[in-house]
């Protein structure tokens, strides 16, 4: 039982050594999932000139970060046409910047309680300050749309960069902004009271998981190994006889090894 | 059960011992192949696939139920060894020695169901302690223990039955049976009970039974209704206790080795 004890420990410890060092110097995304993004509109600017919609916050739930795993989120969207349907109107704008942000579910939910519905100018300047002071991360959404995928055959098309996430309680959400093209007025009364409205989006999140092992995990790795080789050195010396043919064997290669070595007279 | 106790405190200890090690040995080889085989498969599962950062639930549990599928085999194979060597006579050589039955059979019940079972534990929990050690004190420690405590449990009622019948075959279904169509079968009885007639077994001893036998099925399958803690462990211990103690007075008052 001890030679299969300490054969199980150097192997798990070889193997779990081996698989870490190999992510030390690869930066391979092992695994990854999407989600849907609801784009529900929160709050609106629009002036004349410049338009800035602020989406309503998804939650991602609570991120259980591992020691050594690295999350990162990356965001894809895809605007067919580029309006946003207010209670009475509709806007049509042009994008400049498209930002996502990840917050704290709390932070995320007390900014979007703060600043929803229309939004003045100096509302606006306190929205981008509260995002810069509470974000976890940002990313911008670059135009992509020449290299948009197959099924997304119209529109426009973004992609960011990762972003990374912290353990917590995570929300994101999506600011845009850009200048006003046209505003078209309903003349029909609201069918519901309060501020609905929404933003005509296809939002996509990637959460992608690279490892980056840590020293603790490789010294924990070579801890197993070293016990179980310590295990299987008592065991040799306790039972020789067993592994006597495995010695001799280990001492044949040994001599074969150094007659190679010989210099060729 | 006294007479049991006094029995099982007179043998030696060393008798045991080397008579395991002299049974372990001879399927050294397979263990430690299917053993190292799980430790790959959950190291690479546990890298690869998991953690799912969002997840509440039981975190182990695609990997448990992968693995111990297949792990359960060996448990099985180990038992009809020792089945057959109880039935083709090979044990009436061991026994001619100063080896009581009662030390053959523990000898047997440690090499064919504790020793997998606690090979199973160490190969997954040293990856999952390698990665990360608080995920063993977490939810994952409760999933560990409850998975190995339920492969032993089917494991000692497996061995009791083989040793009963002394027939390899019985081993076999009666593995295949308890570890792989019963759970299931049992869940899916519940849910008719319950969905379709209306009957609610939950806290019958029908269902008591099942969750003493299958306590990581049960919390799993039945999340929720069923608390995910360590208190699911208690009655599969004290079940494990039972089996082992009839399965030693089996062994010292009624076995006949032909």
């Amino acid at each position: 039982m001890l030679k299969t004890l300490a054969l199980i420990l150097l192997l798990s410890g070889a193997l779990l050594l081996s698989l870490l060092t190999f992510f030390t110097v690869s930066n391979l995304e092992v695994f990854s999932e999407r989600r849907w993004l609801g784009i529900d509109v929160r709050g609106v600017y629009v002036s004349d000139k410049k338009v800035v919609v602020l989406t309503d916050h998804t939650r991602l739930g609570s991120l259980r970060r591992l020691e050594g795993y690295a999350y990162y989120a990356k965001c894809r969207l895809r605007m067919d046409v580029m309006k946003v349907f207010l209670p009475n109107m509709e806007v049509n704008f042009s994008v400049t910047n498209i930002t996502l942000y990840v917050l704290y579910t709390k932070d995320a939910m007390s900014v979007t309680k703060i600043f929803s519905g229309y939004l003045s100018e100096e509302d606006v300047d306190a929205l981008l300050k509260a995002l810069e002071l509470k974000k976890i991360s940002e990313t911008k959404l670059k135009n992509a749309t020449t290299r948009r995928p197959r099924w997304y055959r119209y529109g426009q098309y973004f992609e960011s960069d990762m972003c990374e996430l912290k353990r917590g309680e995570l929300s994101v959400l999506v600011l845009f902004e850009g200048y006003l093209k046209g505003i078209k007025y309903y003349n029909k009364t609201r069918s519901r009271p309060g501020f609905f409205s929404y933003i005509p989006v296809d939002a996509e999140l990637e959460i992608v998981y690279r490892v980056k092992p840590t020293q603790g995990q490789l010294l924990r790795a070579l801890d197993l190994m070293a016990i179980g080789g310590i295990l299987l050195g008592l065991d040799i010396y306790r039972k020789p006889s067993e592994y006597r043919e495995f010695l001799n064997n280990l001492f044949k290669l040994k001599k074969l090894l150094s007659r190679t070595k010989e210099p060729r007279k | 059960m006294k007479g049991l106790l006094r029995g099982l405190k007179k043998t030696s200890l060393a008798r045991i011992a080397t008579y395991f090690s002299y049974a372990h040995y001879r399927v050294f080889l397979s263990v430690l192949t299917v053993t190292s085989l799980m430790i790959f498969m959950h190291t690479a599962i546990l890298i690869f696939m998991l953690p799912p950062p969002f997840s509440t639930g039981p975190f182990l549990a695609p990997i448990i139920a992968l693995t111990s599928f297949f792990y359960v085999f060996v448990i099985v194979y180990l038992i009809s060894v020792f089945t057959s060597e109880l039935s083709t006579g090979g044990a009436l050589l061991f026994l001619s020695f100063p080896l009581s039955r009662v030390e053959y059979v523990f000898s047997w019940i440690l090499n064919s169901v504790v020793a997998p079972s606690l090979l199973y534990l160490l190969s997954i929990a040293i990856p999952v302690a390698v990665i990360d050690p608080t995920l063993v004190l977490n939810i994952s420690g409760v999933e560990i223990t409850l998975a190995v405590l339920e492969m032993t449990a089917v494991g000692t009622v497996i061995f009791l039955l083989s040793l009963i019948t002394k027939n390899r075959k019985t081993a076999l279904s009666a593995g295949i049976l308890l570890y792989l169509v019963v759970p299931y079968l049992g869940l899916i009885a519940f849910s008719y009970f319950k969905y379709s007639l209306k009957i609610d077994l939950s806290n019958t001893p029908v269902f008591w039974v099942y969750e003493a036998l299958y306590p990581y099925k049960a919390g799993l399958f039945t999340y929720g209704s069923v608390s995910w803690s360590y208190n699911l462990a208690f009655p599969t211990a004290i079940l494990i206790a039972l089996i082992l103690a009839a399965t030693l007075f089996y062994s010292k008052y009624r076995l006949e080795v032909v």
